[in-house]
């Protein structure tokens, strides 16, 4: 079974203070100095996914596991690091760098849905959000243009009876909903418990990674051109900071015992009582 | 334009939800020249409305055959459109508002956005605003193509009433839906009954500088004594420190409590957003540019176990004298 797994790779938001939060003329917010980092959600599925396989591999025939992202050079460190931990292909789709794919989840999706059916996939599993447009709506789209089942808030999934089948596990409403989904289907990862976190690859591992090749696909090979990539949804108009902050009144104290007794006095006592 | 809002009868949420689309209706809705709601229900027929914040001009129930399938909504949705045409639709801050949203504006070339905060009406077009960057900064678009379809963002806890409606243009809609062939199996596990969490007063909420699961459990057990409903940043609930229920913060719960005690958090954009409409925030940390400052009224640099267990012993040393001080007076009175 082919399956493919859609990540991004994010600025760590938490290493940028609030006055490095500035953007240029065409409201890019400049990260190059921040470090990158898994998608939460993203990582989630890719972890999940790689228990998947296990699973899968002792009842079923091949079971080939492709870790996809869209983005520029900057994939590629992370894309080994997905080969060194079980995946057997990583490909990053390259676009144009000029182009403004923040806020464009239907033109993310349309690259993606294109790669998954060139490459005949059945399963394919994303984070449910991030990165720098929070839009939410990638694996949405891909459901949608693949024309597939899509579930979303997914927790775990496992093997089923049926080879043709998977068990999901998902959140709904006041529940956690078990269903039994008749591949192929689209899976948007939520806050998953069982696999919150990427494995760490083995040193060997990362030695046998760097020997493999990335796969480089561009939106010319994919069918679309430049101008099929731009944004025709919706139009950014500007972007706004965090308002001022409150300007914080520290409490000081020799010991935890004053700390403590001064935000009591000062401003406990009369809201507790 | 006219504007629908979209929601579920039989959710656990509908009261919240329709608190959350009131706040965004009250900015938007002289622009509109009728607002209906469009009530899907799966067994019984609604004979309760929630209240909602701008005169309606009809109720359309829609009967769902089966809850759990988006498509179902979704066929119903794009039939109903067919019929009424709507521009803008609105719809819940859940996962199934977005869904809704993003995959009915894909069907009928519309433009959809989720978590929007507010939205107006300018030429003619839609201006939205709503959180990018980890709810780092906030965006304005200008969405391009009606239908618009939009899920509104999560607000603190603040459910609207149920209420009669009696006067108002009512019509039933049922239709043939087709069952989801992909699905072979389901089975439903109710979670937990709800924590309290959302509409306390006082929350301690613990982020990662607890550092270990025994740290955590002498904190829940600090909230416990001090009266306070417990809660958990994303890194403490994902190394199941804390349960899933617990989570605040962008994709869990918005709290806005009198008082917040936010010990050992960090204070990224995604879990600011869940305690800072707060009535009064104390942040404890150890790291004294913690971002978790810029939103707290008072600040406290140093241990979160120390510091807390200390205010532990403050608190119950006041209660005592209370007690006492009560009990003496009753003394008096017999």
């Amino acid at each position: 079974m082919k399956i493919a797994v859609c990540f991004k790779i994010i600025a760590d938001y938490d290493r940028l203070s609030g006055k490095d939060w500035e953007w240029d003329e065409c409201r890019f917010v400049d990260m190059s100095f921040v470090r990158r980092v898994f998608n939460c959600f993203d990582e989630s599925a890719l972890e999940t996914v790689l228990k998947l396989s296990r699973q899968l591999e002792n009842v079923s025939d091949t079971v080939e596991l492709t870790a996809l992202t869209v983005d520029d050079e900057q994939g590629d460190l992370f894309l080994k690091h997905l080969m060194a931990v079980g995946y057997d292909h990583a490909v990053r789709i390259c676009c144009n760098n000029r182009l403004d794919l923040r806020f464009n989840p239907l033109v993310i999706s349309h690259l993606i849905s294109r790669y998954i059916k060139q490459e005949g996939q059945k399963l394919v599993v994303l984070g449910m959000q991030g990165g720098e447009g929070d839009n939410g709506q990638t694996g949405f789209l891909v459901a949608e243009q693949l024309g597939w089942p899509c579930i979303r808030e997914v927790i775990d999934v496992v093997r089923a009876e049926s080879p043709d089948c998977l068990k999901v596990f998902s959140r709904i409403d006041g529940a956690i909903l078990k269903q039994t989904i008749k591949l192929p289907m689209v899976l948007i990862m939520g806050h998953s418990l069982n696999s919150p976190y990427l494995r760490v690859p083995t040193l060997r591992q990362k030695l046998n990674a760097k020997k493999k090749q990335l796969t480089i696909v561009s939106n010319i090979e994919l069918g679309l051109d430049n101008d099929a990539l731009l944004n025709k949804d919706k139009t950014l108009m500007d972007l706004y900071g965090q308002k001022p902050g409150k300007s914080c009144v520290f409490l000081e104290g020799k010991t935890a015992q004053e700390q403590a007794q001064r935000l009591y006095d000062q401003y406990l006592k009369e809201r507790l009582s | 334009m006219k504007a629908a809002l979209v929601l579920s009868f039989d959710t656990t949420s509908l009261q919240q939800q329709v608190h959350e689309i009131n706040l965004m209706l009250n900015n938007i809705s002289t622009g509109f020249s009728s607002v209906e709601l469009w009530l899907f229900y799966k067994d019984r027929k609604p004979e309760f409305f929630p209240e909602i914040s701008c005169p309606l001009s009809d109720i359309k129930l829609i009967k769902v055959d089966n809850a759990h399938s988006p498509e179902s909504y979704l066929q119903l949705l794009v039939h109903l459109m067919g019929q009424y045409p709507i521009d803008l639709l609105m719809f819940s801050s859940d996962g199934s508002g977005e869904e809704l949203a993003t995959r009915l504006a894909y069907r009928l070339n519309g433009s959809s956005c989720l978590k929007v905060e507010d939205c107006s009406l300018t030429s003619a077009k839609l201006e939205i605003i709503k959180p990018v960057y980890g709810n780092n900064l906030t965006a304005r678009f200008v969405l391009e193509s009606s239908p618009y379809c939009l899920s509104v963002a999560k607000q603190p806890c603040s459910p609207v009433k149920m209420t009669q409606m009696e006067f108002l243009k009512m019509e039933t809609i049922t239709l043939d839906q087709t069952q989801p062939w992909w699905v072979k199996e389901t089975l439903t596990i109710l979670d937990p009954p709800k924590t309290g969490l959302s509409d306390a007063d006082l929350v301690l909420v613990v982020g990662q500088g607890a550092k270990n699961k025994e740290t955590v459990d002498i904190l829940k057990g600090i909230a416990n004594t001090i009266g306070a409903q417990f809660g958990a940043s994303r890194p403490v609930v994902m190394n199941a420190w804390a349960d899933m229920n617990r989570l605040i913060g962008a994709s869990g719960l918005i709290i806005s409590p009198k008082l917040c005690i936010a010990a050992g958090v960090s204070g990224t954009g995604v879990f600011s957003v869940g305690i800072k409409s707060s009535g009064f925030i104390v942040a404890i940390n150890i790291d004294s540019k913690a971002r978790i400052f810029q939103i707290a009224d008072v600040g406290i640099v140093g241990d979160v176990q120390a510091v807390l267990s200390e205010l532990e012993k403050v608190i119950l040393v006041e209660k005592d004298k209370k007690d006492s001080s009560h009990g003496f007076i009753e003394d008096r009175t017999q």
